[in-house]
């Protein structure tokens, strides 16, 4: 008995210390230089919280690397906020820009709105272009004038690639005006402007609705090797003129993976119907992701993938491609994907996720059966789709009855003996009801 | 194979009759443009319809500071359309002036764009969503205009209270008399609107009527029992307030319509709950097609000629006797609006009237009312149906052709829901309140009252959004009687979304739904709070004011259908 307290008592009395230890041990690794090393401290202090971490990272961080940095604030945000604000009060006092403008939004955003002193002072302290990006980028939502001002300052020819970007980012999400007049006149003189600043800032100002530099844009855009940068400005334009739209359509000819992707979906959001060939044809791509998003990009056009091509389509070689066919179909209430989707989930493949989770949309009777044997399958991600498909099917076929499958004891994580019996049991049931009527 | 063929030549052959010149000309159709961007509003409105300048012009923006307004970043939009269109606006001058603003004009005449965006600008510091009567600005707008030479024009940005009417007719005729061409920028309407009419007790300003609608009058029969909305009250039109486009046409101006590009997402379900899927259904009949929109498009001309009009034909007279009677056997709120006379048709004061009382708990009671309130509820139908039949070789209006099968169609989904709900008052209902529970088998788990008695019963709606073929395979109490009302309703209902898919009648099938029925429980005592806070709290009591937000706008922030893109 006194041996057990004895033991809790060091226990109780070492564990402070060992807290202290394992706090100090974390932070120094989370300014430590092995990327995997510090990425792992930053997950275990985030998660953990420990409160002994939060002066030693208050000490600390000012010394740290600048990505380092990024990750202690990111630790401090988990924090409660009436015991981190005096420390972000402290950085927002500091001498490193970067801390400045971080506990300065961070402040601003508790409330305290005369903190954006402290943001507009370290945007305006001159600082390598990486950390200047990751400031700017800071700000980037904070709809305030003054910061806006501060913003436009790194807005001028000398200006590097990522920083005027994230500049001309945040002063399109503020509609901010007087950044027109600067970024025209920056225009005015394009020689003097690489290619890439030039792309940029036409962007801008078509996506502020400015129609004096499209051909500029879309000649940039035909002889760019990256239209990922592009993305955000030309999403949020009203309309883009249609000679842009026929650059993006160039654009893809010789280009791959996410490149492809981002212009596709841009294609699609402007509704830009010349498009629609390039996108079928991009259906059959080897590479997965594109031939998602041409799919993708087809159905958000009206006109793009009509029932009688998504019909065919479910005939594709591709599983994927023939799912997604027949889970638009479904959305158009055209329900003869149904047989070809529970062929998919009851052959084995890395398919049957997703046929699993196309099935559970249908409502329909003939999807439940299939449903009930996926209840008992090796993949446990395929036994929950199964789960949530066959309680929202059930719910909407009987909607008039309490249905719960865990009362039959089934747990998809369960042990496999008790979900045997469980599914046995939906089984029977299922029977009862006069099924597949 | 071939029902389907002939299914598609009968669409083809409507589709085609649908294009055919009708009424237009005296509609709504014949003056609203197509599209719903600001943009291409304010292009239309600023830019004139040639490249080239028009002539010398005088236009006078009249901005109702309304809240959309601002949300939709108006005072931008009219910023870049000024900078967009300034090469055709070198003869323009524009002033600015505010609906109910004290003085009215706000800006006089000029060609300083920056002045103009300023004084916008100015006006929506104040936007605030209240009821505003937007004639009697209008007119005083048109007395303001300096000079007599140059074309005279107002734009009228409202994206609501074009429904409060003070005198529409007179406000034309002062238009006209100063020659001024009236355009406006405004959302779409609802189409037969009744949401003023049964809520007579909001305040509006003096001497204005909330009229609401598309139409010169409620046309369509509204508050049918069983339905947790009137369909046609969140289904959008795809036209303005009649009054806006009555004063279009008399001054030969234009109606542009605005939708917030967030507002033209599909919603199966407005109210109630959709069984078929979790928000991703994408219907195609949900894009209004503009050569039937124009075909069933209301009448633009005066009240008192759309009043002859409409007492003239059969159509609407036979649905006017079927309202009449549905309303005197309960089974719809609202009673006409309108009565017949020796010389068309005369309005009334349309009145909220009880309707068929399900609350009760005697089950076995209920279940006879609702058989018996269903036999009559067969009898208007049948008697409709007669008169829809013998009617089939006359030519009507066929706005009001297309309204007669709409209530056709709702008097079958009423009998539907007095079916459904017979049943539940047979098969489910005492089963849940017996003191021995029903057996079950796993996964259904047997039903739980929490041990309260319920105090009366309730429904909610599920919509008809993916139609009624999937109600099939779902377990609804009834047995064979709503077996075989509902596939009466699945016919009916296809042979209207043949018709009238793509239109907004056809939304608004949709948007109506099959009634489930559940027990209501008396609330649980509480405390009573304190009449005086000591304090000021979040939760004091707010009145309301000014204009309620309806779902189902398209110019709002939810769901509702729209023309064009």
């Amino acid at each position: 008995m006194f041996d057990r307290l004895g033991s809790l008592l060091i226990l109780f009395l070492c564990v402070p210390g060992a807290a202290q230890a394992d706090a100090k041990g974390l932070v120094r690794q989370l300014g430590g230089t092995d990327n995997r090393v510090r990425y792992e401290a930053f997950r275990t202090l985030r998660s953990t919280k420990p409160p002994a971490a939060l002066p030693l990272l208050a000490a600390a961080l000012p010394r740290f690397p600048l990505h380092a940095k990024n990750l202690g604030v990111s630790v401090l945000h988990a924090y409660p906020r009436e015991k981190v604000a005096p420390i972000m009060l402290r950085f927002a006092r500091g001498e490193s820009a970067f801390l400045m403008v971080q506990a300065g939004v961070w402040l601003y955003q508790s409330g305290n709105r005369s903190a954006v002193e402290f943001v507009v002072h370290g945007l305006g302290m001159t600082v390598p272009a990486t950390e200047l990006s990751m400031n700017l980028g800071r700000v980037s939502l904070l709809r305030v004038p003054e910061v806006s001002t501060a913003v436009l300052r790194h807005v001028h020819g000398a200006a590097d690639d990522g920083p005027l970007q994230q500049a001309l980012w945040h002063l399109l999400a503020c509609e901010h005006e007087p950044a027109i007049p600067v970024v025209r006149k920056l225009l005015a003189g394009a020689d003097r402007l690489r290619p890439t600043q030039r792309m940029v800032c036409a962007a801008f100002l078509v996506a502020m609705g400015e129609g004096g530099h499209v051909k500029m844009l879309a000649d940039e855009i035909r002889n760019s090797k990256n239209i990922s940068r592009l993305r955000q400005f030309l999403r949020r334009a009203p309309d883009l003129d249609r000679e842009i739209l026929a650059a993006i359509l160039d654009f893809l000819d010789d280009k791959s993976g996410y490149q492809v992707a981002d212009a596709l979906r841009l294609l699609a959001q402007h509704d830009y119907t010349p498009a629609v060939r390039k996108m079928r044809e991009l259906l059959d791509d080897d590479d997965a992701q594109i031939s998602k998003a041409a799919f993708d990009s087809l159905m958000r056009m009206g006109s793009g993938l009509e029932s009688k091509h998504l019909r065919r389509l479910l005939h594709s070689s591709k599983p994927q491609v023939s799912i997604a066919a027949a889970d638009a179909l479904r959305r158009l209430d055209d329900l003869t994907g149904l047989s070809r989707v529970i062929e998919l989930a009851l052959k084995r493949g890395p398919h049957r996720l997703d046929a699993v989770d196309a099935l559970g949309k249908f409502r329909s009777r003939e999807a439940v059966s299939p449903l009930i044997e996926r209840l008992d399958d090796a993949d446990r991600n395929v036994r929950d789709r199964a789960h949530h498909g066959l309680t929202r099917i059930l719910s909407g076929l009987f909607p008039y009855r309490s249905l719960d499958l865990a009362s039959t004891g089934y747990r998809s994580t369960g042990p496999a003996a008790a979900r045997k019996t469980a599914v046995a049991q939906i089984r029977h049931w299922w029977k009862l009801q006069g099924v597949d009527k | 194979m071939v029902r389907r063929m002939t299914l598609r030549v009968l669409a083809a052959l409507i589709a085609l009759t649908s294009t055919l010149p009708g009424q237009e000309s005296e509609s709504a159709a014949a003056v609203t443009a197509p599209g719903r961007k600001m943009t291409l509003a304010l292009d239309g409105v600023l830019g004139g319809a040639g490249s080239e300048a028009p002539a010398a012009r005088t236009l006078y923006l009249l901005v109702d500071p309304s809240e959309g307004l601002v949300q939709n970043k108006f005072v931008v939009e009219l910023r870049r359309a000024l900078h967009r269109n300034r090469a055709r606006l070198v003869n323009t001058t524009i002033g600015v002036a505010g609906v109910g603003v004290r003085g009215g004009v706000t800006l006089q005449p000029t060609r300083d764009h920056t002045a103009i965006v300023a004084a916008v600008a100015g006006l929506l510091q104040d936007a605030r969503d209240d009821i505003r009567n937007v004639y009697a600005s209008v007119r005083a707008v048109a007395a303001a205009f300096p000079g007599k030479s140059g074309d005279r024009e107002i734009l009228l940005v409202a994206l609501q209270n074009g429904d409060a009417e003070d005198d529409v007719e007179a406000t034309a005729r002062e238009l006209e008399r100063r020659d001024v061409r009236f355009r406006c920028i405004t959302s779409e309407a609802y189409v037969a609107d009744s949401y003023w009419t049964a809520r007579p007790y909001v305040r509006k300003p003096r001497k204005t009527k909330l009229t609401g609608g598309d139409a010169a009058f409620v046309e369509l029969p509204w508050g049918w029992i069983m339905q947790m909305t009137v369909a046609n009250e969140v289904a959008p039109s795809g036209y303005a307030a009649y009054g806006l486009s009555r004063l279009a046409r008399e001054t030969k101006g234009r109606v542009h319509l605005f939708a917030a590009p967030n507002s033209t997402k599909h919603q199966c379900a407005i109210y109630g709950r959709c069984l078929f899927c979790d928000g991703d259904h994408a219907p195609s009949v949900d894009t209004y097609w503009r050569s039937r929109l124009g075909r069933y498009a209301p009448s633009t001309e005066d009240r008192s000629t759309v009043f002859r009009k409409a007492g003239a034909d059969p159509w609407f007279r036979a649905m006017l006797k079927a309202w009449k009677r549905a309303s005197g056997a309960g089974l719809l709120r609202g009673t006409p609006s309108v009565r017949l006379t020796g010389n068309g048709l005369a309005p009334q004061r349309s009145r909220v009237r009880p309707t068929f009382s399900w609350g009760s708990t005697n089950f076995a009671s209920q279940a006879k009312r609702a058989t018996k309130a269903a036999r009559e509820c067969d009898r208007i139908f049948s008697s409709l149906k007669r008169d829809l039949v013998a009617l089939e070789q006359t030519k009507g209006i066929p706005r009001y052709e297309a309204m007669a099968e709409y209530t056709l169609l709702m008097l079958q989904l009423t009998k539907v829901n007095l079916t459904t709900f017979a049943g539940w008052c047979r098969e489910i209902a005492p089963g849940l309140v017996a003191k021995n529970a029903p057996t079950v088998v796993p996964p259904q788990k047997a039903p739980r009252d929490g041990g309260r008695r319920p105090a009366g019963v309730g429904y909610t709606n599920f919509c008809l959004c993916h139609g009624v073929a999937p109600f099939e395979s779902v377990d609804l109490p009834g047995g064979k009687a709503l077996r075989d009302e509902l596939a009466a309703l699945r016919t009916l209902t296809d042979r209207f979304e043949l018709r009238y898919g793509h239109t907004p009648l056809g939304v608004a099938v949709h948007r109506a739904g099959i009634a489930a029925f559940h027990f209501t429980y008396p609330g649980l005592a509480r405390a009573r709070p304190r009449k005086r806070p000591k304090s000021s709290t979040d939760k004091n009591p707010v009145t309301q004011r000014g204009r309620p937000t309806r779902p189902g706008r398209s110019s709002g922030g939810t769901g509702g259908p729209t023309t064009g893109k």
